[in-house]
């Protein structure tokens, strides 16, 4: 009996309003002429993929450096022969390794913290100290390379779970930290976790390319049924917290973790008025948790503007000061707790 | 580990790379008339497989045509052709 696997399944919007998905799920899956995509086209279509593959693959068949080859394999084969690489090198290694973040690797950056000191920001060197990267390497976010619209990741559990998470991230699609390096965390409630993607510049607070919010959200929601989902929970960060409010009521979320939710200029660091927004009448304020920073100037213009709407939800504080408040609440290990209360 | 890119491995020795990189904790013998699909290996653990590949013999495989109900003998039959072509 081999051990069960994670399912990642993913979907593109299409211009014509069609949509292409990809899949690995439990069985044997799409390596045939079933689908005209498979992960060798896929790969060969995008780059960051077969990089990442190559990192994932390698860090997890074996345990001779040798073995990981090409430049990043030399940076550490370099580091532990005592001959350290120039700062520029460390920052491209660890800026490599943090995007694309694949377990292995995180892991032989982390042990090597003293050497990549310089090459990486406080703030990430604390957080990669502190993210639990026991995951299965089946259970990483593999995909993420792709940059898919949607992305449905289903953990290794006996049976498929009812609950699911639909996380939204910021204007830069991320989630305070790169995606794959959070799902490390997310991963640990074993429930189902959608993330939704956006283009470049797009607003996913207005829906998905080319579909409006209502659309949009309707598309979601038949994949959440596809898979046989029945609860729904929102989570989002910056822009995307301002997304999951406004998806809430119209995909039934039970509750939203809202961190630092507001649509910001990020030119002034101030959040932009705006006038859609969330009351009582559209979702109970009471179902969702807001968390900000109480030292962050962005944050604390966030909560004016709160105050302002009489949108006075349950709240929770980070003390770190940074508009990344879900980041600044894995550092403060408030996070699980806040992902508790969420999925309760 | 070195590549040797003018190794040709035998079937037996890719059989054997195949049951131990991929942990399928069955004997050899019993893995080669299995499919794929009875043996659970999906896509990723065949990229898998062509990586480690790719690092002992310096080849890139393409296993794009393969279908699920493959036995592992096929499999294995694929990749000692792809090796014999880049090495002819």
């Amino acid at each position: 009996m081999r051990p069960l696997r994670a399912e990642h399944h993913i979907f593109g919007l299409q211009s014509d309003g069609g949509m292409f998905t990809y899949s690995v799920d439990r069985r044997f899956d799409e390596t045939h002429a079933k689908n005209p995509l498979n992960i060798w086209t896929l790969q060969r279509q995008v780059p960051a993929l077969k990089s990442f593959l190559g990192l994932w693959g390698r860090g997890r068949l074996s345990t001779d450096p040798e073995v990981a080859s090409g430049w990043l394999g030399d940076v550490f084969l370099r580091i532990n022969s005592g001959n350290i690489p120039s700062k520029s090198e460390l920052q491209k290694a660890a800026f490599l390794i943090l995007s694309l973040s694949p377990g292995s690797y995180l892991a032989k950056l982390r042990s090597n913290a003293a050497e990549f000191a310089d090459a990486m920001t406080p703030q990430y060197r604390h957080l990669l100290s502190m993210v639990d990267l026991s995951l299965p390497p089946r259970s990483e976010l593999i995909f993420h390379a792709c940059h898919p619209d949607v992305y449905l990741w289903i953990p290794p559990t006996p049976e498929r779970p009812k609950k699911l998470i639909v996380c939204f991230g910021t204007r830069k699609n991320t989630l305070n930290a790169p995606r794959p390096l959070v799902h490390f965390e997310l991963a640990k409630a074993d429930i189902g976790i959608l993330y939704v993607g956006h283009r470049p510049d797009h607003d996913v607070s207005k829906g998905l390319i080319g579909r409006d919010l209502k659309s949009t959200a309707a598309l979601l929601l038949s994949i959440t049924k596809q898979f046989g989902f029945e609860k729904l929970y929102g989570l989002g960060t910056s822009l995307g917290g301002y997304a999951a409010l406004h998806y809430a009521p119209l995909m039934h979320f039970e509750r939203v973790l809202n961190y630092s939710g507001m649509p910001i200029d990020h030119e002034q660091s101030v959040p932009r008025s705006s006038d859609r927004w969330l009351s009582e009448k559209n979702f109970p304020l009471d179902r969702i948790l807001t968390v900000l920073s109480s030292s962050d100037n962005t944050d604390r213009r966030i909560l004016d503007f709160y105050n302002g709407k009489g949108f006075k939800t349950p709240r929770d504080w980070v003390s770190i000061p940074s508009h990344g408040s879900l980041t600044s609440s894995i550092l403060e290990r408030k996070f699980q707790t806040q992902l508790l209360w969420l999925i309760e | 580990m070195t590549r040797n890119p003018h190794l040709i491995p035998s079937f037996d020795g890719l059989l054997h790379l195949v049951v131990d990189s991929c942990r399928l904790n069955i004997s050899s013998d019993e893995a080669v008339n299995k499919t794929l699909t009875g043996l659970s290996l999906d896509s990723l653990e065949l990229m898998n497989l062509a990586i480690e590949l790719e690092d002992r013999y310096g080849l890139e495989l393409d296993l794009n045509d393969l279908r699920s109900d493959s036995t592992l003998g096929e499999l294995l039959e694929k990749i000692l052709a792809q090796i014999n072509q880049i090495n002819r």
